[in-house]
């Protein structure tokens, strides 16, 4: 695991000098309209998790937050590859999306980065709306779609 | 769509995908897998039921959906979705198919049988435990 700390640091150091895995193998990376992001490295796959917690959301109405967020899971698609789950530490739904490293580049890493931010925002504005037409949502560019372009 | 119907040929000659990129893998003992693949994707996602979602009191397993959603399930890349038009939550996983060849194409769809059965297992008990609280 320790080849994929030291690429994953480049990679961070690329996108903000400053960025950098911290003892636990995870870093912050604060977003301008949005909570910030956490990564984290995993420890037994060569994965970091990307995890956005989403304080926003109507969480007046538990049981219609959780069925409007497992239907935008389905076919990772309108939310770019990245989905959505609960955060018992948190207390909150959390964006989330695993980048695997070993078939991934610096490229691909902030494409995906770039595409959470959006996928962030796709989710707050869909949840602001009271009954979202999921067929009218613009189909976006998964994640795992643009990482794959840039290494074919 | 030619090179998953060739790997798919060897579990099932007979059946392949149709025309609208679709198919549906059965095992026995196990939840049925969908395979879909959209024109010119490189992805091919599964899916398999692995829960109902109750008319009345759905929290609890909604919530043990999206909790598990925050586990990575062993590294395997699977998350739990809700059907659109069913009241049926999924667990899904989708195979990057330039990766692919026979042998961990059918790999994988073994694990996702394995992995699916598992999850339909422990939501029985998670509703069965819910339903005597």
């Amino acid at each position: 695991m320790q080849d994929y700390r030291l690429q994953l640091d480049h990679w961070l150091y690329a996108i903000n000098p400053d960025l950098k895995l911290d003892e636990n193998d995870g870093v912050f990376i604060e977003t301008e309209h949005h909570s910030p992001i956490l990564i984290s490295l995993s420890e037994q796959k060569p994965i970091c998790h990307l995890y956005a917690p989403l304080p926003s959301l109507p969480y007046d109405d538990l049981e219609a937050l959780f069925i409007q967020a497992l239907e935008l899971n389905s076919y990772g698609i309108p939310l770019g590859g990245c989905w959505l789950a609960w955060e018992d530490e948190l207390n909150m739904l959390c964006l989330r999306y695993d980048f695997n490293l070993a078939r991934g580049d610096q490229v691909g890493f902030q494409n995906t980065l770039q595409n959470f931010i959006s996928a962030m925002g796709i989710t707050t504005s869909l949840f602001a709306e009271n009954s979202p037409q999921l067929d009218n949502i613009p189909i976006q560019q998964t994640a795992s779609q643009i990482n794959y372009q840039q290494l074919a | 769509m030619e090179k998953i119907n060739e790997f798919l040929r060897p579990r099932i000659p007979n059946d392949l995908l149709g025309e609208y990129g679709s198919i549906t893998l059965e095992k026995t003992n196990h939840p049925p897998i969908t395979l879909d693949i959209t024109n010119n994707s490189e992805v091919c996602h599964l899916s398999a039921p692995v829960a109902s979602i109750p008319e009345t009191n759905a929290i609890p397993l909604l919530w043990s959906a999206l909790e598990l959603n925050s586990l990575s399930y062993g590294n395997h890349e699977c998350w739990i979705a809700k059907n659109h038009e069913e009241e049926t939550l999924s667990v899904c996983r989708n195979l990057f198919i330039p990766e692919l060849d026979t042998n961990n194409f059918n790999q994988a769809l073994d694990e996702f049988f394995e992995i699916a059965s598992g999850m339909r297992n422990a939501f029985l008990i998670d509703m069965d435990n819910s339903s005597l609280q």
